[in-house]
């Protein structure tokens, strides 16, 4: 498998006053093409600002990133636009719809320009089991129907790189876990690389590796198939987040 | 590009109210353009239907080149063209501006005054202008509609005239009737013989005004060269030639080659044709005027379309900013997002360009059809009104579209994950140094304008253009600390007033300070016009208002007068009455410099009244009572000993170099080689000299003079050749004297001539012609007019103008409380689950009306203040500037406020500000707590 992004000794600082604080600390990752990552880690951790940089929202202080065999760190925003729209699909925690569309209008927005992409919203829809709620506008469709709309909208551009940032954040532990069913189907059968920034060991389960950051550094990577199960996985993520295990921890 | 309309389209359709009010907004905005510029543009097509059929039946006109006041067409020229073999014909044409008495006689009930003869008749009177063209052309110049061509009559009382279709419409009189020139014993009868079908005069050419076209459509009168001459007792001038060609002949040939010829006459002449008198027509004054009104106006609209417009793109870049992200993460650049923002503005505009002409059209065609005073230059909507609506609309709405835009693009990405906060961290230092660019900018302007002299019209003019900028810019600038000290200031005084907690809208304005001070501005633009249009009126109305030193009452006679001998029982016996007698002669040599002024500030003559100086400079309440400047009463009598002093208003002094004790002489009209010279005694301040010269009939044979000059009687009328008094004039001030008096004077004149006279009320001095041919005499009558009178009707009739003129602003105020609509809907809409919070710990929907109204007062306070300082300098420095463009003849511009009509303003603004937050207001107060907390949870 060849790597689809590498982010190699990655710095991003925060201004906050007269403190710098150091977001990413030299972030060395590589995720592969058809690889499932969750990225894992305490609030602060630098676990979102790690995605931002991998999808060219913010800029890097150090370090190179190239995604897809590009050097996004290079491009200009125009250039980043683009990128994005051809190679990265987004997803938020919040689903970003516009109210005023309807899911199928939602979901074309990005290749509204393009006719032969627009054909591909009712098959996204049939793959996402919305189908009977395309016209419905986000305020009448519940927040997994909101979020799936948001994957349908990541998904039309066809990019070989979903990136989620907390997808399940909002959303009940059910309609949590179809989400999850559903980027692991991307990732197996549409042969995506996927990764997913989350808190909850219950989504990382469904990765194939975890990266655990710790005050901007990697402090542990492992395969998901390494665990057992989900509460094997939260073990091991304590332990390398706090250095205990859960049930010293809990103790 | 089709991303970027789609989405804008979705994004303007989000909040449907917001841009109904916005397109509301834009349409009314069009609609003032066209109503204003509609009537720049009737005059413009009024004189393209005149100059298409003003040459007549000829096919070029010869005027002279100079622009002179006694510019007239070489007899020469005129035997060189007609000996010209390719020339079928030339009539030599004399325009003359001549006085046209005008009277109508009715029954009327009988006064309510005692010992009136219940029987007695009232005449309305009035002297009126109009263009005489004197011809001997053998044929009319245009179709005849009723009786015939005149010819030389020239018989002992009666002189046949042709008049045109338009003055007889005027006067209401027809062939076989007669008109009256001339005045008292000078007056003739003319008998109308014929009707002629001659264009209609544009505006801009009515009457002579200040320019005459070379073309035989201008007349009213036409008559003959040799009656005009008799009846003006003028030498007759060669004003310009009509010239008809062979039908074979060239004529652009025919014009080129005589040209070189023309011009190398003494006085040389030049080739006029139709396309030359539309040219000349659009530069007149009056088009002038319409076409400054229209682009003042287009500006006007444009500034409001773009406030609101700004308004509401702003408002929506503030509310979706993270949609914004989420497009700019997932596909669009940055330019695409600055398209959806223009995208919105030119759908804005194109709705409200499209609406407004249609709408505007609608009311222009319904205001013209009901009533002409409302559009009292015509309408037509045509290509300019469309192109400066466009303009308007458009360029109003694609700069309100700058800065939404320029937001947009600051827009990262990354706030589609987690929207960073909107907060200016150093807010407070931006609106310090707002301040401090704002206050010098204020204060520097009219600082200047009062401090220092301008060399020139020219540069007054570019300092009012300049200063009026730099006062907006610093206003513009003072707008958002405004609002921060309105709320600081007044929220805890509305919260007092309204009975609530000042703490329920803590900061609610400021906190969104941008779209407050964008609805601020928009209320302003109204208000701030208004402000200056009254402060500007006012100021300069206070000095058009003869002060204190004036007569209590001047009458006149008419037509015949009375001998000094008939009037003298009348002011022997009443002290209080002063004969005077009056000329308007031109100064012998040009003292005051007119000559190197603009024609409208151009007085090369003065008024002059001879009056008793001993007599009304002296007792209790003397007629004259003067503040001396330079000189004193003393100094007055004591060179009235040489019999030649007088007395001078002050600027007299300042403009002629003149000192006390010089002297100048005078050009006695009707004896120009006699000698009438005057010895300055005193100056003094004489306000508002010149209205009364103009309201109190003084001005006989001019519009303007340029002073008015008190000398002794006898010398007046000895300099000047006059037998009997002009006036009475009365030093009472009490009105029930005037009355008597008047009465008094009546019965007098009456006696004396031996048959009734009319009492003439000054105020309705709108006579109309004798449509009799049968009366044998026109009627006597006295004219009595008190100062009073003349001071109300200068004030009645600037008020009826000042407010004539402040109908736009206060239109534009309306149209920005559209603005302030908007906002308060926004922040209603912000601020659903807070309401809905609110209404479920208790508060009433009352409480909560209140709260949202607050914020409409705070904003019509903030507005009115902003408007009311910058409308006062803005007006006072346009009254300070005024005194450059015109002449003022000494009058001074001190600030005067009228806090009547500011007030209305205010209360207006207010009243607009409360009800606009009132209707939102409402509607929220009255939904049910759990459907507020609903809506809001959406917003979320």
């Amino acid at each position: 498998m060849t790597e689809k992004l590498i982010a190699n000794s990655i710095v991003k600082k925060f201004r906050q006053g007269e403190n710098v604080i150091k977001a990413l600390d030299g972030v060395d990752l590589t995720i592969r093409e058809n690889e499932f990552v969750a990225i894992m880690g305490a609030s602060g951790s630098g676990k979102s600002t790690l995605l931002h940089a991998m999808a060219g929202l913010i800029d890097i202080d150090a370090g190179w990133l190239l995604v897809n065999d590009k050097q996004i760190h290079k491009m200009t925003d125009s250039e980043l636009t683009r990128f994005r729209r051809e190679n990265i699909g987004l997803v938020f925690q919040a689903y970003n719809l516009i109210p005023l569309l309807d899911a199928h209008a939602n979901i074309k927005l990005p290749v509204l320009s393009d006719r032969k992409k627009i054909q591909k919203v009712d098959e996204l829809l049939q793959m996402l089991d919305l189908t009977d709620r395309a016209r419905h506008k986000p305020g009448a469709l519940s927040g997994g129907e909101q979020q799936r709309v948001a994957i349908a909208r990541a998904l039309i551009t066809n990019p070989a790189i979903i990136l989620l940032d907390e997808p399940t954040g909002n959303l009940d532990s059910v309609a949590g876990e179809q989400i999850c069913q559903l980027l692991r189907t991307l990732c197996d059968k549409q042969n995506r690389t996927i990764v997913v920034v989350t808190h909850e060991p219950s989504v990382a389960c469904y990765a194939d590796r975890v990266v655990v950051l710790k005050d901007g550094k990697i402090i542990d990577q492992f395969n998901t198939d390494e665990c057992s199960d989900a509460l094997n996985l939260t073990e091991r993520y304590h332990r390398a987040v706090t250095g205990k295990s859960t049930e010293v921890a809990q103790r | 590009m089709k991303t970027a309309l789609y989405l804008a389209k979705n994004f303007l359709f989000q909040r449907p109210r917001r841009l109904a009010i916005t397109i509301a907004a834009a349409i009314a905005s069009t609609c003032i353009v066209l109503w204003v510029v509609s009537s720049y543009e009737a005059i413009l097509r009024s004189h393209d239907v005149f100059s298409e059929v003003g040459m007549s039946r000829y096919d070029l006109s010869v005027d002279a080149i100079s622009r002179a006041k006694d510019r007239h067409v070489m007899t020469q020229i005129i035997d060189d063209l007609s000996s010209d073999p390719n020339v079928v014909d030339v009539d030599p044409m004399w325009a003359q501006k001549i006085v046209v008495q005008t009277k109508e006689v009715q029954k009327v009930a009988p006064p309510p005054t005692s010992g009136s003869d219940p029987n007695e008749m009232s005449a309305l009177s009035a002297v009126k202008e109009c263009l005489m063209l004197a011809t001997d052309a053998v044929q009319p110049p245009f179709k005849l509609i009723e009786g015939k061509w005149m010819t030389k009559t020239n018989t002992e009382n009666c002189i046949d005239v042709v008049i045109s279709q338009q003055l007889s419409k005027r006067f209401g009189v027809t062939v076989t009737d007669f008109i009256t020139v001339g005045r008292a014993e000078n007056a003739r009868r003319l008998n109308i013989v014929g009707i002629i079908d001659n264009p209609p005069i544009p505006i801009t050419g009515r009457y002579g005004g200040s320019m005459t076209l070379p073309s035989p459509g201008i007349g009213g009168i036409y008559i003959s060269i040799t009656d005009a001459e008799e009846i003006t007792g003028l030498t007759p001038v060669i004003t310009f030639a009509g010239i008809c060609l062979k039908e074979d002949c060239d004529i652009n040939a025919f014009r080129f080659g005589w040209m070189p010829k023309l011009g190398k006459y003494e006085n040389p002449a030049q080739f006029q044709r139709d396309h030359d008198l539309e040219e000349q027509l659009d530069e007149a004054s009056v088009a002038k005027n319409m076409k400054m009104q229209s682009y003042a106006g287009t500006v006007l609209t444009m500034l409001l379309a773009f406030l609101i417009i700004f308004n509401t793109l702003n408002m929506g870049v503030s509310e979706q900013i993270r949609q914004f992200a989420m497009l700019r993460a997932i596909a669009l650049t940055k330019r695409q997002v600055i398209a959806i923002i223009y995208f919105q503005a030119l759908i804005i505009a194109t709705i409200g360009f499209w609406g407004g002409v249609a709408i505007g059209a609608i009311i222009i065609k319904t205001a013209a059809d009901s009533s002409g005073q409302l559009l009292r230059h015509g309408a037509q909507v045509g290509a300019l009104s469309v192109t400066l609506a466009i303009l308007s609309t458009y360029g109003g709405a694609l700069l309100a579209a700058v800065i939404p835009a320029w937001r947009s693009t600051r827009v990262r990405p990354l706030d589609a994950m987690s929207p960073s906060q909107t907060t200016l961290p150093n807010r407070k230092k931006l609106l310090l140094l707002f301040a401090t660019f704002a206050l010098p900018m204020i204060i520097a302007v009219p600082l200047l304008a009062e401090s220092y002299t301008f060399p020139s019209e020219k540069v007054a003019a570019l300092f009012l253009l300049v200063g009026t900028a730099i006062l907006a810019v610093g206003f513009l600038l003072l707008a958002a600390p405004a609002v921060v000290v309105v709320e600081k200031l007044f929220a805890k005084i509305v919260a007092k007033l309204l009975f609530i907690d000042r703490e329920l809208f803590a900061q609610q304005l400021s906190s969104h300070l941008w779209r407050t001070v964008s609805s601020v501005l928009a209320m302003s633009v109204g208000l701030v016009l208004f402000v200056a249009v009254q402060v500007w009126g006012h100021t300069l109305l206070e000095n058009f208002v003869p002060g204190k030193w004036a007569p209590g009452m001047m009458t006149a006679f008419d037509p015949a007068g009375m001998s000094s001998k008939q009037i003298k029982p009348l002011y022997q016996s009443h002290d209080e009455m002063f004969p005077i007698v009056l000329e308007q002669p031109r100064l012998r040599n040009d003292i005051t410099g007119s000559a190197n002024r603009a024609t409208v500030t151009r007085q090369d003559n003065i008024v002059i009244i001879g009056v008793n100086l001993q007599q009304a400079l002296l007792g209790h309440t003397p007629l004259l009572d003067f503040e001396y400047i330079n000189g004193s009463k003393d100094t007055v009598l004591s060179a009235l000993q040489s019999g030649d002093g007088c007395i001078v208003p002050d600027h007299f002094l300042r403009e002629t170099g003149l000192n006390i004790g010089d002297s100048f002489e005078l050009v006695p009209p009707e004896n120009p080689k006699h000698k009438a010279v005057y010895k300055i005694a005193a100056s003094v301040k004489m306000k508002g000299w010149h209205w009364l010269t103009k309201s109190g009939g003084l001005r006989v044979r001019a519009h303007r003079a340029a002073a008015l000059i008190f000398a002794p009687y006898k010398k007046v009328a000895a300099d000047f050749n006059i037998h009997k008094p002009t006036q009475l004039w009365l030093c009472s001030s009490d009105a029930k004297s005037h009355t008597e008096q008047a009465q008094l004077i009546r019965k007098h004149y009456s006696r004396t001539i031996g048959h009734p006279v009319f009492g003439a009320k000054p105020k309705a001095a709108t006579g109309e012609f004798v449509k009799s041919a049968n009366a044998s005499e026109p009627p006597a009558y006295i004219h009595s007019v008190t100062m009073d009178d003349i001071r109300d009707n200068i004030r009645t009739m600037a008020a009826k103008w000042l407010w004539a003129v402040s109908v736009l602003p206060l239109v534009a105020m309306l149209i920005g409380a559209l603005g302030v609509f908007n906002v308060i809907i926004s922040s209603i809409e912000t601020r659903r689950w807070e309401l809905g919070v609110m209404r479920s710990m208790g508060f009433t929907k009352w409480t909560l009306i209140k709260v949202i109204v607050a914020e409409g007062i705070l904003i019509g306070i903030t507005a009115s203040a902003l408007s009311l300082c910058f409308g006062i300098l803005a007006g006072h420095l346009g009254a300070s500037l005024a005194t450059y463009v015109s002449f003022f003849g000494g009058m001074e511009t001190t600030l005067k406020l009228p806090w009547f009509p500011l007030c209305i303003g205010i209360t207006a603004l207010m009243g607009v500000a409360t009800i606009t937050a009132l209707v939102p207001a409402i509607k929220v107060g009255f939904t049910k707590p759990m459907e507020l907390l609903r809506q809001g949870r959406k917003s979320f």
